[in-house]
């Protein structure tokens, strides 16, 4: 089944971050995944795959 | 001859319908309504000594005020069982037949049981401390009901032990008790299997919790204008763990105010959890709550704004039922304060 209200982080210990980047990459990269989340937000639960996948 | 007490509501014990629903506790001798069906029931072995009635609407205002005066009257009926409805599937009373039989047993070790339809919102609510007959939905059912309320009854009074609860007629109470039988293992596996193969009826050993399912809430439609609350089961707790929360199966949650934190620093937080490796997390938590980037979509005006409290648990090896109850709470309090929308962010 397709849940388009959950997608995976980068890794278990750190979701939204990666400890091997520079310190301005990694806030670049948790931005991104934030303003997915974000917009996972504005589209019916389940309905459509997000837009920017599709 | 062993002393039985019937609770009703006000309209099986014959006072009125809704608009007496609001009537106080009181106590009669001897059985009344459907208590005259226990009574035929229960046989020469057991008398109604007497009957309880509490109006519906006046149990649910005041459960506490209720209990106590429905045990001190219990009390003095000296009763050895205590029989409540059965409800059927009505909400209210279903729901003060199923307290009240809980609040006997631990006030008085009084054995006590009661009658509801499956569905009936008590039912989960109590069968694991309450004795249930499962009923119909309605009192078309009362003779089945009251034969079953009265032969359980009965063996609770004489503190016998129930059988399984398919065989006695009861709703199970959620946990397995060891028994000897001849077949091993292996034998009884194997039957079946053969009987599932063969289309035959069977009876699994261990039947598998059924989850709740929620259905999801409908898309928002500007997040300019949306209050955003954020949630983590990755543990996230004030450097110290204040509260003490568990590194695993969790029964209660933190709620720790962000709302003067520009961001999550690793001298003011750390992750407490048993089930990964927080040492990522201790030297940013940000990498668990991206309240730094959230922070900047709200000043950029993209996200109308923050819930000003983080909930947090450790999330692993938590039971479901325990899930459900700080979901229901969580949930609440944030559609109290006005919250769009939540993020998790799970480990």
């Amino acid at each position: 089944m397709h849940v388009n209200r959950v997608f995976p982080g980068v890794a278990i210990p750190h979701i939204l971050g990666n400890p091997t980047l520079p310190s301005a990459e990694e806030r670049a990269l948790r931005r991104a995944l934030t303003e997915r989340a974000l917009g996972l937000l504005t589209q019916p639960a389940g309905a459509a795959a997000e837009a920017s996948r599709a | 001859m062993l002393r039985v007490v019937h609770y009703v509501n006000q309209f099986f014990g014959g006072i009125g319908g809704e608009e007496q629903a609001g009537v106080a506790p009181r106590a009669v001798d001897g059985p009344l309504g459907p208590g005259q069906v226990l009574q035929r029931y229960l046989g020469n072995d057991a008398t109604v000594a007497g009957t309880l009635i509490c109006g519906d609407n006046y149990f649910a205002e005041q459960q506490e005020a209720a209990s106590r005066a429905l045990l001190g009257m219990l009390a003095d009926a000296r009763a050895d069982l205590l029989v409540a409805g059965p409800a059927f599937a009505a909400g209210r009373y279903g729901l003060a037949c199923a307290h009240i039989c809980a609040e006997a047993q631990q006030a008085f070790e009084l054995p006590a049981i009661t009658g509801l339809a499956p569905d009936n919102p008590a039912v989960e609510a109590y069968r694991r401390t309450v004795t249930i007959v499962p009923t119909g939905p309605s009192a078309a059912s009362m003779s089945q009901a009251m034969e079953r309320l009265a032969a359980l009854g009965l063996k609770l009074a004489r503190r016998e032990p129930l059988g399984p609860p398919d065989e006695e007629g009861y709703l199970a109470h959620g946990f397995r008790r060891n028994t000897l039988v001849a077949a091993n293992g292996a034998q009884r596996a194997l039957a079946m299997l053969r009987a599932k193969l063969a289309g035959d009826p069977y009876t699994t050993e261990i039947a598998l919790p059924t989850f709740e399912r929620v259905p999801a809430a409908p898309p928002l439609a500007d997040l300019a204008t949306a209050t955003l609350a954020l949630i983590t089961s990755g543990g996230l707790v004030p450097r110290g763990n204040p509260d003490h929360l568990k590194s695993h199966v969790a029964d209660a949650y933190g709620r720790y105010s962000i709302a003067d934190r520009a961001e999550l620093s690793a001298e003011a937080y750390e992750a407490v959890h048993g089930g990964y490796h927080t040492a990522y997390v201790n030297d940013d938590p940000h990498r668990l709550v991206p309240l730094d980037a959230l922070r900047a979509l709200v000043h950029e005006g993209a996200l109308g704004g923050l819930h000003p409290t983080l909930y947090t648990l450790a999330g692993t090896g938590t039971y479901p039922q325990f899930a459900e109850r700080m979901g229901r709470e969580v949930a609440a309090e944030l559609r109290a304060a006005g919250v769009d929308a939540a993020m998790i962010t799970s480990t």
